[in-house]
């Protein structure tokens, strides 16, 4: 067994939680709010410590007044809680949007659609090894096909009939194993933290496993 | 026997736990070996830092994760490193997540220690950053104005492996360890504008969403999940940088009992559904 306190706490805490799974109880409510409470006050004390006092306090105290600027701005937020200058809020929003949008529409377009529509498209080096598991040209194919398909089966304008239908229907099968796929991972993922825990009660806390 | 398997369809969530519990106890307790293979997207990654110049540029690793995924991810920030340190490949490391900050700090600290390294000089951390792509930008063009101050308040230029490095050019590989899309947006604002090489660490959730990254060569590789950091344990006890394997491939002993088990009781639960539907037809008849 540890002696470390903060190890028995861990561990005491940890089963508290579990302690769900039988059934909903004070115990596992108490380290529940108990979790809450931590992580509000850990973000208050991160907040002020990264954001307030680095970016708004300091500056200021070293008379860098154009920090009032984007200070003036951010508290224009707050309008949103007096009825009569609610219009206000409009003016944050507006800069961050076209900030945001700015900096981010041309990159993203360029990494997620231009890029990803190249990586659809069938080329001349695929036919160099056509079997190539990873760059051949039956995977170009079947990329190709998968896109396409997918793509048809969201194609709403139109009913699904004749040559649209078997697309679509073709579209479905990419979707599901793309599920599949997804599913199987969740499970490693959730599993994966269930295993950890365990490790930390059965090695750290109770030193069963070497 | 038919009544016996309809009663799979309802089974008691409770039965289903602890089966899952035994399943996954019973490998960690009595240390049952299952085999697991290396993913190309794990060989790539290890493929690359192994291939980065000792004493040359840096691998950049950005822990950007919270401690709820930490179980996943920090087995293979752990083990990426080991790679470094035994290569003596310079680290730099931080964190866009506000939480990640003090794992950051941890693991490297851990880690370095294991290896004699020095901070300032072999590895620097600088902790938490907050504006996210504001500082994956600013990094493009100047790393010491996004970073002025290390983890422990220390000035950049006071830092003597960080006087080479102004921007990303001076920077061989950046892995960001996350559980949210961080690694996206590393390569978007990062890898698109500046063509700095990005690598992804993700939990197993959010592993699949990058495969379209893969294909495109938009990512040099991905470590997936808990299996993703087992596989880079694998890789680097085989090439001889660390004396054994840790704690993701003991767990992957687990994750493979566990998983037949959840298949198992799918394959069955939809057994007993179908039987019971039957049965209650056969007595609406």
């Amino acid at each position: 067994m540890s002696t470390n306190i903060w190890v028995w706490i861990a561990a005491l805490l940890s089963l508290a939680i579990f302690s769900y799974l039988y059934k909903d109880n004070p115990v596992f409510r108490f380290a529940e709010h108990l979790f809450t409470g931590l992580s509000v006050g850990y973000f208050i004390v991160l907040y002020w410590n990264n954001y307030t006092l680095p970016y708004i306090v300091t500056p200021l105290q070293n008379r860098q007044w154009l920090t009032l600027i984007p200070m003036a701005i951010g508290l224009m937020y707050l309008f949103r809680f007096i009825p009569k200058l609610n219009y206000l809020i409009l003016i944050p929003i507006a800069a961050s949007l076209g900030f945001w949008n700015g900096m981010s529409i041309p990159l993203t377009f360029e990494a997620d659609v231009l890029k990803q529509i190249q990586g659809t498209m069938v080329n001349t080096s695929m036919f160099a090894n056509i079997w190539d598991p990873r760059k051949g040209l039956m995977v170009g194919l079947l990329v190709m096909i998968g896109v396409i398909s997918t793509i048809s089966y969201f194609y709403f304008s139109r009913e699904h009939k004749g040559a649209l239908k078997v697309s679509a229907n073709v579209g479905i099968w990419f979707v599901m194993i793309g599920f599949g796929a997804t599913f199987g991972y969740t499970v490693m993922a959730r599993v994966s933290l269930l295993i950890a825990r365990m490790q930390f009660l059965f090695t750290d806390w109770i030193h069963l496993i070497k | 026997m038919m009544k016996f398997l309809a009663k799979f369809g309802k089974l008691d969530r409770r039965i289903v736990f602890g089966l899952l519990l035994a399943t996954i106890l019973i490998p960690l307790l009595f240390s049952v070996k299952s085999r697991f293979y290396v993913d190309s997207a794990t060989q790539k990654v290890f493929d690359y830092v192994d291939k980065i110049e000792p004493n040359g540029r840096p691998l950049m690793i950005s822990f950007d994760y919270d401690p709820q995924v930490a179980a996943e991810l920090d087995p293979m920030a752990r083990a990426v490193l080991r790679h470094c340190f035994a290569r003596n490949v310079k680290v730099v490391g931080l964190s866009l997540a506000p939480q990640g900050d003090a794992i950051g700090e941890g693991i490297m600290t851990q880690v370095a220690r294991e290896f004699n390294k020095k901070h300032g000089v072999d590895y620097s951390y600088f902790g938490y950053r907050p504006g996210m792509t504001i500082i994956m930008l600013q990094m493009g063009v100047n790393v010491s104005k996004a970073l002025p101050l290390d983890y422990y308040q220390a000035p950049y230029d006071s830092l003597p492996m960080m006087a080479n490095i102004h921007n990303y050019d001076d920077i061989a590989l950046i892995l960001s360890l996350a559980g949210s899309t961080y690694p996206v947006s590393w390569m978007i604002y990062a890898g698109t504008k500046f063509k700095v090489k990005i690598a992804a660490g993700q939990t197993a959730v959010m592993a699949p969403d990058n495969y379209p990254f893969l294909q495109t060569g938009q990512f040099v590789g991905q470590l997936g999940g808990m299996k993703g950091g087992a596989e880079y344990e694998q890789l680097i006890v085989d090439a001889g940088y660390y004396g054994k394997p840790d704690v993701a491939s003991k767990a992957m002993n687990a994750i493979a009992y566990s998983h037949l088990l959840i298949i198992l009781l799918i394959v069955l639960g939809n057994v007993g559904y179908f039987i019971s539907r039957k049965l209650d037809k056969s007595k609406q008849s």
